[in-house]
């Protein structure tokens, strides 16, 4: 990752749909960030053909194809293996947080999350995985 | 010195001769009479020695009850000792064939297995016989089907030419032994079933835990996913400027709105779900007329109709029948069953309802035209959360706890659900109730 380049594009994966418009909000209102939005594995697929987003939102608990089966399709693809990568999860137990930082992933973001800090959050892991 | 003296000399010679012999002879005699007496004594001895042993046998035996036999197959002859007889409780005035007088103490399979038991050791050959196969245990039977457990072992002895001569060998009354095994083979068996009981209990709790922890893991994630939008719309909302749109505004309340809606009905779910399963619900029975809460039920739901712009019909007559129920509940069962044939049928469509007797039971039955239910979805329709993983209830706002609810509050009605369905043709959900005739 270039340390020169600036956090632009967000693909984020949620399939509920209120939430997505409130992250999509948060990321384009108060960050000023482009923001992809999909509901499933397979549309952020679809999405990915066509863009190469500069970080990747996954909620975790997703039906079909969930959060970290979707992050082991994108990380096969080479250009997404170093692609900074954060799971939005509402399932917060030690156990499952534990669980999920197993995976190859640069963090978690716990739900409920704030729209405010949203976007810090998400600079300040791209700023550590860019240094 | 003349004859006369030596006549006299030879005379006293003579005398104290016949003295000296007569004083060994009395000596002799008296030796004799010791060592007679001695003999005498030993042999008293030797019988009281071999009176004693034997004595002392009997009594070791009879302490032992262990009778010992001896069997001559040369002569055919058998020898037991007198234990033999208090063991297998025989008068010896009242037999003369001994193996006879035995088996007639066994029972057909016994006597059957005792002869295989001889024959076989009779057959083999010195080198060739394991100890095992020297020692039977088996049962004798008495009037009053009073009955002993005996263990026979045995020893054989060859001749010259490797030719069984006799056996010989104990017969042993095991009956308390037996019983105590017994007694101590059912105990054990009782502790293993014991055991078994625990580990079963033991999984159970584990699962029963499992269970809970899961439970409360996906209680968690479902009340915080409306919990955010709810958070993130209002938040946004807190932090605009007046130039944002009235439509943005209005959207971010929409989102707030109907995520505290879902929010509402599914801690609603799970505090009934908590209540039912811990078996603290209470439920108000009382006699209905079963056409007045169906009526009723169908219009309490008509705003779900009207939501997903289906039909709520209701086809053939009613029965004029009364079933024992907790209106409030009752309601409930149905707004479930009623609100999910909405939610999944296609626009435009109907939702029948019917109700009608069959094998003593009302059946309720609710059919939409819908999407039906995939395969896989079948059997866990009934289990909490089921739905937590599917996409298209999640977007048609379920807590995942309807269904579960709707079977245990049937349950508590002392009825049951069931349903069919078939994907892309519509699901029918069959609400099994006992009633009262008029």
């Amino acid at each position: 990752m270039s340390d020169t380049k600036k956090l632009n594009k967000i693909l984020h994966i949620d399939d509920d749909n209120d939430i997505r418009a409130i992250a999509k909000m948060s990321l384009e209102t108060l960050g000023g960030y482009e923001v992809i939005s999909c509901n499933s594995c397979n549309s952020a697929l679809k999405e990915l053909e066509n863009h190469t987003p500069d970080f990747i939102l996954i909620d975790v608990m997703m039906p079909e194809i969930d959060g970290p089966e979707t992050l082991e399709i994108i990380r096969k693809q080479d250009k997404f293996k170093d692609i900074p990568v954060v799971f939005m999860t509402a399932k917060i137990m030690d156990s499952e947080i534990e669980r999920l930082r197993q995976r190859d992933i640069n963090g978690i973001i716990k739900k409920p999350f704030d729209p405010s800090e949203l976007c810090s959050q998400i600079q300040k892991i791209w700023d550590e995985n860019s240094a | 010195m003349d004859q006369e003296e030596r006549y006299k000399l030879r005379i006293e010679r003579e005398k104290k001769a016949r003295k000296e012999a007569e004083r060994l002879l009395q000596e002799k005699a008296r030796e004799l009479f010791t060592s007679n007496e001695e003999l005498k004594k030993s042999k008293d001895n030797l019988q009281e020695e071999n009176e004693r042993r034997t004595y002392d046998l009997i009594r070791v035996q009879k302490l032992a009850k262990i009778a010992s036999w001896r069997w001559n197959l040369k002569k055919n002859t058998i020898i037991w000792s007198t234990e033999m007889d208090f063991v297998l409780e025989l008068d010896p005035n009242t037999y003369t064939n001994k193996a006879r007088a035995y088996l007639k103490k066994c029972l057909p399979d016994e006597r059957k297995r005792i002869k295989e038991f001889f024959y076989n050791i009779i057959s083999k050959s010195s080198n060739n016989i394991s100890d095992n196969e020297l020692i039977i245990e088996h049962t004798i039977v008495f009037h009053q089907g009073k009955q002993k457990n005996l263990r026979v072992k045995c020893e054989c002895i060859y001749d010259e030419n490797k030719e069984l001569e006799i056996m010989l060998g104990t017969v042993q009354d095991i009956t308390e032994h037996v019983d105590y095994r017994n007694q101590l083979n059912k105990r054990v068996k009782e502790l293993e079933k014991l055991h078994e009981e625990l580990v079963k209990a033991q999984i159970q709790a584990d699962l029963e835990n499992q269970r809970k922890s899961e439970f409360l893991s996906t209680v968690n994630h479902e009340l915080r996913t409306p919990l955010t939008s709810i958070h993130g719309a209002l938040e946004l909302i807190k932090m605009m400027t007046p130039n944002d749109t009235k439509r943005k505004v209005d959207e971010l309340i929409d989102i707030a709105y109907r995520n505290s809606h879902r929010l509402k009905f599914l801690v609603n779910d799970i505090l009934d779900t908590e209540k039912i399963d811990s078996d603290n619900i209470k439920f108000n029975f009382k006699k209905y007329l079963i056409t007045d809460l169906i009526n009723e039920a169908v219009e309490l739901n008509k705003p779900y109709a009207q939501k997903y712009n289906v039909d709520f019909k209701i086809t053939g007559t009613i029965p004029e029948i009364y079933i024992n129920a907790d209106k409030d509940r009752f309601f409930q069962i149905m707004s479930n069953l009623l609100s999910n044939a909405a939610k999944y049928s296609h626009e435009g469509d109907k939702v029948d309802i019917s109700a009608y007797l069959k094998l003593n039971r009302l059946v309720i039955s609710i059919t939409d035209y819908g999407l039906g239910m995939p395969e896989e979805f079948k059997d866990r329709i009934f289990t909490k959360f089921a739905q937590a993983d599917n996409s298209d209830s999640r977007e048609k706002e379920g807590t995942g706890l309807g269904l579960y609810l709707t079977q245990k509050m049937v349950e508590k009605h002392n009825g049951k659900v069931s349903f069919k369905t078939k994907e892309g043709k519509g699901t029918a959900f069959f609400v099994h109730l006992p009633y009262e005739e008029k």
